[in-house]
């Protein structure tokens, strides 16, 4: 129970729940803002997303602006021409502040667009020291559609492979509003809450970071309450509960998304998440089903402190579970509790999800291959991310492999 | 997890956590694109030699403009001005607040003066009133208990008119919380005491408040937990810098849980004791906790159940009874209060009859207590508590917590 040396930064707000959308003309009036202007996908345009936006502001006195809808695609790359446009749009019209309505194309599309109207068109073509962001920018909203994967609320930014980090580029109000929810499909849910149970939980584990544990503990929390329900009420829809629980279960994890971007901007490193995305270049599995795959031998490998790795039974299973459990038991179980998390994912999709590295189509001779291709992946300059222990890579995808415990001789 | 219909929950302070923070401020100041900072701060602080430590930290990489050593233990308009024209004077750029509660609002005070470029603090008193970003403000508490470091509220007498003003803005809160532990090292144990069990009252009443949300309840369990793992530690050995720095951590996750959930009947009844008896607030915390989760026993048991984990550790939480737990809970703030006792040689106060001032007289007397009970009345935070109270309740619940009684539940009248 100590606390380390560290560092804590989430300038986000959040705004959760009903209603949540009505806050936030008096929000953008205390930053000063009276115009913003609205970036949107195609996606939430066709399910009439902007309407109860538009209906917030209509006796606001504020001037909303509209945005034509982007290409909410799987393209990671951002369209310059329509960023250009947008830049032209909100300079020529007076904006003063953006809101991003949609998931990750599009907070991508604001934090460009949020560096080029307060730092000048330029800076998203300079390189280096240059692309230092040290300043506030102007006012950005972030209201997600769904779940996302954590990438929207966190620091960084990315534009065609070019990378911006800065803790000034993380929204500053995140509004999750079930009303403006749409019903993502079953393969968006599961990668996202994927992402957020490893990244909530190896930060929870490896982080000595008592603020940033708070985050975890309460999107594993949210996960855990929300997620296999979620799933299983799209894919089996004769046992689907009833719209408002159906809706609660969407808000809940669209709120757990959000804390996955703070705690993307505040634990470096972390190992499952790298691994996971660099993985799913290569294999059947998406990111975030890569990265709960290797969440269990990543914890097993890296936590240096046992009893950290057990204190995860707590947001994972609640007190009673917790406080009834004897500490030796404790990290084997909360490893087991992520692996059936997994095989019930498993059993809920009908087989058609990863349980472990060899349902990816991974066999035993690619692992030197993909560990090679590791050491030719670097990570993008200006992120925080660490470069991987290439024998740790081995170890964790070999026991990751057939979901097999860590040879325990190895850790001694 | 208790997830409300709808909340918010903010807290845009950068948190620098380190046994060496304070060497850090430059570097921090410099990235805001500021060199020139006063420095504010309070005479004790400054007598008990702490900023010789944060001057020594900076080692000549800012240009300090101005020491400031005038801030009185109850913020004052008055100063806020005077301070605000030295500001301009010396042509500050910043300003590093070292001290506790009534330095952090003086600085606020000073910081809204100088940004806005204006001269009546006044135009500026309510809610989301500031619209733009203030000069930057470094926080360096010097005690682990208010958690004003994390706060975008501050509170401003004017003396003259006799009124207090509150300012609440996100723009108050502090650019950076600098949690040092060689800041509250040479703590004597007894204020140690009470500036933790200050923080505990926070995380205690974040956590059974109606407006509670999974965010505020998260941090409140951490600060929770880390003060009952080190406060009884550190009394007894008051140089352990890891509990030092534990304690401070947990003091701002307590700030940050009760700013982002709200405090009740513990506070309103504290505000009014040390109003009208000037007691340490810290202290009428520490003794009025118990009492007040007892009175919203009926309320909020559950909630006040589930905190016997971090409270006592998960052994005692797992073999007792779910119906009992929550009388454990508070069972075993009173028993941290008599062991705070202990350890500081009986100067950590379990009741008000036995407080003394200086002097030998004691400082709450039965005949106060009415007086108290309908100055609680007027307090705000009295409206955020889970059961009503009227003013017949707040006095039978002093005149429990000045005999050191626990609370005759049965003559509750329960809403």
């Amino acid at each position: 129970m100590n606390t380390g040396n560290f560092t804590f930064l989430c300038r986000t707000k959040t705004g959760f729940g009903m209603n949540a959308l009505e806050h936030l003309p008096f929000d953008l009036s205390c930053m000063g803002s009276q115009k913003p202007l609205v970036l949107l996908d195609n996606n939430a345009q066709l399910k009439g997303c902007a309407k109860p936006l538009i209906r917030a502001f209509k006796e606001s006195g504020m001037t909303l602006g509209l945005c034509p809808p982007i290409d909410g695609g799987t393209d990671p790359n951002i369209d310059l021409k329509t960023l250009k446009n947008f830049y032209g749009i909100y300079i020529d019209k007076g904006f003063d502040s953006i809101i991003a309505l949609g998931t990750g194309k599009v907070a991508d599309m604001a934090k460009a667009l949020n560096i080029a109207v307060t730092l000048g068109p330029d800076t998203l073509k300079a390189t280096g020291e240059k692309t230092q962001i040290t300043q506030p920018l102007t006012p950005f909203i972030y209201i997600p559609t769904g779940m996302g994967t954590g990438m929207e609320t966190d620091k960084i930014a990315r534009l065609n492979g070019k990378t911006f980090n800065s803790p000034f580029l993380a929204p500053d109000l995140a509004i999750i509003d079930p009303e403006i929810l749409i019903q993502d499909t079953s393969d968006t849910i599961i990668n996202a809450g994927l992402t957020c149970l490893a990244t909530c939980c190896e930060a929870h584990v490896l982080s000595d970071n008592p603020p940033a544990r708070a985050y975890c503990a309460t999107g594993i929390g949210l996960i855990i309450k929300n997620f296999l329900p979620l799933v299983q009420s799209i894919l089996t829809p004769e046992v689907t509960p009833d719209k408002k629980t159906t809706k609660r279960y969407q808000t809940n994890l669209a709120q757990a998304s959000v804390i996955t971007g703070i705690i993307l901007a505040n634990c470096k490193g972390l190992l499952s998440i790298q691994l996971g995305r660099h993985l799913a270049k290569d294999s059947t599995a998406t990111p975030g089903q890569a990265m709960t795959i290797l969440l269990p031998a990543v914890l097993d490998l890296i936590t240096a402190n046992k009893s950290d790795l057990g204190n995860l039974i707590l947001p994972l299973s609640g007190l009673d579970e917790f406080s009834s459990v004897p500490i030796s038991q404790r990290p084997a179980l909360a490893i087991q509790k992520i692996r059936s998390l997994l095989n019930k994912l498993y059993q809920i999709c009908l087989g058609t999800i990863p349980r472990t590295l060899s349902d990816t189509g991974v066999d035993r001779e690619s692992i030197d291959a993909l560990v090679q291709s590791l050491s030719s992946d670097p990570p993008p300059p200006g992120t925080d991310i660490k470069t991987i222990n290439l024998k740790q890579a081995k170890t964790i995808l070999t026991h990751a492999l057939d979901g097999q415990p860590l040879n325990q001789a190895y850790l001694n | 997890m208790h997830i409300p219909d709808y909340y918010e929950f903010c807290c845009r302070v950068n948190i620098v956590t380190d046994h060496h923070a304070l060497e850090k401020i430059p570097e921090l100041l410099l990235s805001m694109g500021a060199k020139n900072p006063m420095v504010l701060t309070d005479k004790g602080v400054q007598a008990a030699g702490l900023i010789d430590i944060v001057i020594g930290a900076i080692d000549n990489k800012l240009s300090i403009k101005t020491i400031e050593d005038q801030v009185p233990p109850d913020s004052d308009l008055k100063i806020v001005n005077r301070l605000a024209c030295v500001y301009h004077e010396k042509g500050c750029d910043a300003i590093i607040a070292v001290g506790g509660g009534s330095v952090l609002d003086t600085a606020k005070g000073i910081n809204i003066l100088v940004s806005e470029q204006a001269q009546d603090l006044m135009q500026f008193t309510g809610a989301g009133v500031l619209k733009q970003k203030l000069k930057p403000l470094i926080a360096v508490p010097t005690t682990a208990g208010t958690g004003s470091e994390v706060t975008s509220v501050a509170v401003i007498a004017d003396h003259e008119k006799n009124l207090k003003m509150l300012f609440t803005s996100p723009f108050l809160l502090p650019d950076t919380a600098i949690i040092d532990p060689r800041m509250t090292l040479t703590l004597p144990p007894h204020i140690t005491a009470a500036t933790a069990m200050d923080a505990m009252a926070h995380a205690v009443e974040a956590y059974v408040m109606l407006s509670k949300n999974p965010l505020s309840d998260a941090h409140a369990i951490e600060a929770i937990k880390l003060i009952c793992h080190h406060l009884v530690r550190v009394i007894k050995q008051p140089s352990d810098k890891k509990g030092r720095l534990a304690l401070a951590t947990a003091a701002t996750m307590a700030g940050i849980a009760f700013s982002n959930s709200t405090v009740g009947m513990v506070h309103a009844l504290g505000h009014s004791m040390g109003s009208v008896c000037h007691l340490p607030h810290g202290n009428c915390m520490a003794i009025l906790l118990p009492y007040g989760l007892e009175y919203n026993l009926h309320k909020v048991e559950d909630e006040i159940a589930e905190l016997l984990l971090p409270l006592a550790g998960e052994e005692i939480y797992a073999c007792t009874p779910q119906k009992n737990r929550a009388l454990k809970a508070i069972a075993c703030i009173r028993e941290l209060n008599q062991i705070l006792n202990k350890a500081t040689g009986g100067t950590h106060p379990i009741c008000f009859k036995n407080i003394k001032d200086k002097q030998g007289n004691f400082l709450v007397t039965k005949k106060m207590l009415p007086e108290i009970a309908r100055t609680a009345m007027g307090d705000g935070t009295i409206f955020y508590n889970p059961e009503d109270l009227d003013y017949e309740d707040c006095l039978m619940t002093i005149q429990a917590a000045w005999e050191g009684i626990p609370l005759d539940r049965s003559k509750i009248k329960q809403g």
